[in-house]
């Protein structure tokens, strides 16, 4: 329905008009001083309605009426038609018949299905639960199990790397003997090596020592085992290729520098010790720059401190081993050659 | 409700308008509470709206209304108590344009404030204002001249 209806004159009342006109006459017939329909207090009709229907305030009508008889009578008058129409149009109505809320009612057989107790309609499988108890631990194991693998394969590939890396060497030197065809290796490996071989030849001592602390350029030697010739029971060497870790084994080659200035003889050196070398006396070519002072062994330690040999003219220090360390001992070259960890020093044979 | 579908012409279609606004409240999604009343009476005159332009026959709402008295007749000679008929009253209440007596049936019937009233029609409050003072004013204008014709 549109504002269009509004404007129909057949229907719409005149508003104001017909209400003033309907407010005249009832004024006239109310106030029979009235002449020509003219409100008292010049409050029409129109406004009476207006405040009986509460539609609008009127402090003014309110005031006015506080003090007029006549208007007070018409206000009145106004919410009293209020009312008759009211219950006019409510009689206009008809009312309906006594069994009007009996559901059961053929008249309400279109609210049947409405009124009809249902169960909860079954609801579908949602994705979403399904995705919730079935692919989510599903996918949990597989992500489980990806990063198990990827763990897996790193450490297997960790260890074939670790297997093939170089076997870094220490700084001194250190490294496992070279094995000759055939000989044994490990723990019990016997120095079988060709070099070492030559070395055992060429050397007068040959003992198993274990490293002991180090002290300043000084390192401590305990003779665990004599293989070849004779020694003290401890040595003190001075290293110049390096110091071993304390606790470690390592073979000794001991024989007297070459052509060591004062290096008479051997009577420098208590019998039976460094005895092979006692008997050695080189010329020529070899150490130089030794001092005079001859070594004291004193309770099998060599206590005086030599001078640091120095190369021959020629170059020639002694036999240089990769694999061992060459702690100068004032007058006697010494060569060590460090074992591997865990070697016993009762399994050390010489070839 | 049935008694505003009544005022809106749906007169022996009332019961199928109510089923029908019933039946759109339950398959409606309600609104909130403070603002269900002001809704299911604009579904109630939206319905009446609707079946009103399709319903079948063109009885104007005053034969409709007119109808209606011998049943008011039946009753007060069976001995109920005589209800206030006006057949002016019906005439005046036919007469009067739909939305018009739309806002009768809302402020009487449904007793809603004018504010109410203007959001179920959709209108200004002013406009509703003007529609039951001119509405009332005709009313009262019938009941009073036959008040004086009675006399």
């Amino acid at each position: 329905m549109t504002e269009n209806d509004d404007t129909r004159m057949n229907d719409r009342p005149a508003g104001g008009e017909a209400a003033r006109n309907a407010g005249a006459s009832g004024a006239a017939g109310d106030d029979p001083g009235a002449a020509g329909g003219s409100p008292s207090g010049g409050f029409d009709d129109d406004r009476l309605l207006a405040f009986a229907l509460g539609l609008a305030d009127d402090p003014e009508l309110v005031a006015a009426a506080a003090g007029d008889t006549e208007l007070r009578r018409r206000l009145e008058a106004m919410r009293a038609d209020v009312r008759a129409v009211s219950d006019g149009v409510n009689a206009a109505v008809p009312a309906p018949d006594d069994s009007y809320a009996d559901l059961s009612q053929e008249r309400w057989r279109g609210l049947a299905p409405y009124l009809r107790a249902r169960r909860p309609a079954r609801q579908p499988r949602r994705p979403r639960a399904f995705f919730h108890r079935a692919l989510a631990p599903a996918a949990a194991l597989l992500v489980v199990a990806a990063i198990l693998g990827g763990v897996f394969a790193l450490e297997n590939r960790g260890k074939s790397s670790s297997s093939t890396g170089t076997l870094a060497g220490k700084s001194t030197g250190h490294t496992a003997p070279e094995a000759a065809p055939g000989a044994p290796t490990g723990a019990a490996a016997t120095p079988s090596s060709v070099a070492t071989r030559h070395l055992a030849a060429a050397y007068d001592t040959v003992v198993v020592a274990r490293a002991g602390q180090v002290t300043g350029e000084q390192q401590h030697f305990t003779v665990l085992r004599t293989l070849k010739g004779s020694s003290p029971h401890t040595l003190r060497l001075r290293s110049e290729g390096g110091t071993l870790p304390p606790d470690s084994l390592a073979i000794l080659y001991l024989r007297p520098a070459v052509a060591t200035p004062g290096w008479a003889n051997s009577a420098g050196l208590p019998a039976g010790a460094l005895g092979v070398l006692g008997g050695s006396q080189a010329s020529g070519a070899g150490v130089v720059g030794a001092s005079s002072p001859t070594p004291q062994l004193t309770g099998g330690t060599l206590t005086q401190r030599m001078p640091t040999p120095q190369p021959a003219d020629d170059g020639y220090f002694g036999p240089i081993v990769s694999r061992a360390i060459a702690h100068a001992l004032p007058h006697i070259e010494v060569l060590v050659e460090p074992l591997p960890p865990g070697t016993k020093a009762d399994a050390i044979q010489l070839p | 409700m049935r008694r505003i579908l009544f005022l809106q012409g749906l007169c022996e279609e009332v019961d199928d308008a109510v089923q029908e606004v019933f039946i759109k409240v339950f398959r409606a999604k309600l609104p909130a509470e403070e603002t269900f009343l002001g809704w299911f009476y604009t579904v109630i005159l939206n319905t009446g709206r609707d079946l009103g332009r399709r319903r079948k026959t063109r009885k104007g709402l005053l034969e409709r209304l007119t109808e209606a008295a011998p049943a008011e007749q039946a009753a007060a000679a069976a001995g109920d108590p005589p209800r206030p008929t006006d057949p002016s009253l019906r005439s005046a209440l036919a007469a009067l344009a739909p939305d018009f007596r739309e806002v009768v049936a809302l402020r009487f019937f449904a007793d809603l404030s004018l504010e109410q009233i203007a959001r179920c029609q959709g209108v200004p409050l002013g406009t509703v204002k003007s529609r039951l003072h001119g509405a009332l004013a005709r009313l009262r204008t019938t009941l009073a001249t036959e008040e004086t014709d009675d006399d």
